[in-house]
């Protein structure tokens, strides 16, 4: 039930990555242009979705289990675009908000505009942490030098014997 | 070296990242959430049955009445008839103000918005201070003996000035206040707001400034009322006395 569970939110996390950047895209795009910014400033916002979107590929590529079977992880990743998203929904629904009505874009950009640090800053942390699980879960080892150890063996007998004698002795 | 040692660490620190990344997002969930059905909170009241309400609706009633009164071809008093044609059709103009639309359109609602609260705010600034103020009445803060023989506006140019920076001040703060509703953060602003209700306390706040801005056109009217009932020379030994 368990891995069933972790499958889906291994694969939720995708689309929801996905549906954020998308959404995030076109509202940035959006707020860039009515503010008269260079476009390709926006693209630093973006970064983060790519970096996500590599590990993410590679998690499953590669069937990496150290990130994939990792709950904990999969469900922090759902949690933070079910914010994303949440605050997107705000963005173009939530008609309460007073700049909603007196900026007069139907895309509440003062809103959104808020969110955009904390949501660059959440994304590099669990890019972050993904690297770090990859880590984890690699058979990574240091080789130890094999130093000979050398005994000396008698050769003959008599030289075993003066060796058994002296024992004896004690000395 | 055991490379387990490091991988300990590298675990520790890791899940010290998760925990913090999972901490912030619910966080700004919750803290959204709140804030969400925090601005949602409507005032429920009947509109045209409010104080408030009633009492500016009387005291247009007054200003109308005073108006009416005036007959250019019979007056004879101290203010030159022209003039004083020109500011009965001023005080109608200010009257045609302070009906405007967003106020006639709030009387058949039983519920207030925080947005209509803002739209009742925008046509106070535009409505009535703009049109009927600053377009109609403010000559009355600058009123020269010599211009307009009558000595009560004269006298009180400077109280009328002080009540114009007033009513011009009156409502800036409920802006700031209300276009503050579109940030989540959790600073005072939010937190007042969960100890009050901005909606039905912006109601209020913007409807004493409407009535504060109805009261100084009834004292307007009030005197212009006086100017032609006693042809100019009541008023004037009442303000001496």
């Amino acid at each position: 039930m368990n891995q069933m569970i972790n499958k889906i939110f291994c694969y939720l996390k995708v689309l929801l990555l996905l549906a954020c950047f998308v959404f995030s895209f076109f509202i940035i795009i959006n707020m860039y242009q009515r503010l008269g910014k260079n476009l390709v400033d926006a693209v630093f916002n973006f970064i983060p979705y790519v970096i996500l979107f590599l590990l993410f590929s590679i998690n499953i590529v590669l069937k990496q289990k150290s990130v994939n079977d990792n709950m904990f992880y999969n469900i922090t990743c759902c949690l933070v675009f079910g914010m994303l998203l949440f605050s997107v929904y705000r963005t173009f629904f939530d008609r309460n908000m007073v700049a909603f009505i007196r900026l007069g874009y139907n895309i509440n950009f003062n809103y959104f505009a808020d969110m955009i640090a904390p949501m660059r800053a959440m994304l590099y942390m669990l890019s972050v942490s993904n690297v770090l699980l990859i880590l984890d879960g690699m058979n990574l080892k240091f080789q130890k030098k094999e130093v000979p150890v050398v005994e000396e063996t008698p050769k003959n007998k008599e030289e075993q014997e003066i060796v058994l004698t002296t024992n004896e002795i004690g000395i | 070296m055991d490379m387990n040692f490091l991988k300990q660490y590298l675990r520790i620190i890791n899940y010290a990242l998760i925990g913090l990344v999972f901490a912030f997002a619910s966080f700004y969930l919750l803290s959204n959430m709140y804030h969400y059905l925090e601005i949602r909170k409507d005032f429920v009241t009947t509109f045209a049955k409010e104080d408030l309400v009633l009492k500016y609706e009387e005291k247009l009633q007054s200003i109308q009445t005073n108006i009416s009164d005036f007959d250019v071809n019979t007056y004879q008093g101290n203010v030159p008839a022209s003039q004083m044609t020109i500011i009965a059709h001023q005080l109608n103009s200010c009257v045609a103000s302070f009906r405007n639309e967003t106020f006639q359109s709030m009387m058949d609602k039983n519920r207030i918005t925080i947005i209509d609260v803002y739209n009742l705010r925008e046509a106070y600034a535009n409505d009535i201070l703009g049109d009927c103020i600053v377009n109609n009445l403010f000559w009355t803060s600058a009123v020269d003996q010599h211009q307009l023989e009558n000595t009560i506006l004269a006298q009180e140019k400077d109280l009328i000035q002080l009540y114009y920076n007033n009513l011009f001040s009156e409502t800036s703060y409920l802006k700031q206040d209300l276009l503050n509703n579109s940030s989540y953060y959790y600073n005072t602003a939010i937190a007042s707001s969960s100890m009050k209700s901005n909606t039905r306390d912006g109601f209020y706040e913007v409807m004493g400034s409407y009535n504060k801005a109805v009261n100084f056109v009834e004292y307007i009217s009030k005197w212009f009322h006086q100017e032609i009932s006693t042809t100019g020379g009541a008023l004037e030994n009442e303000s001496n006395d």
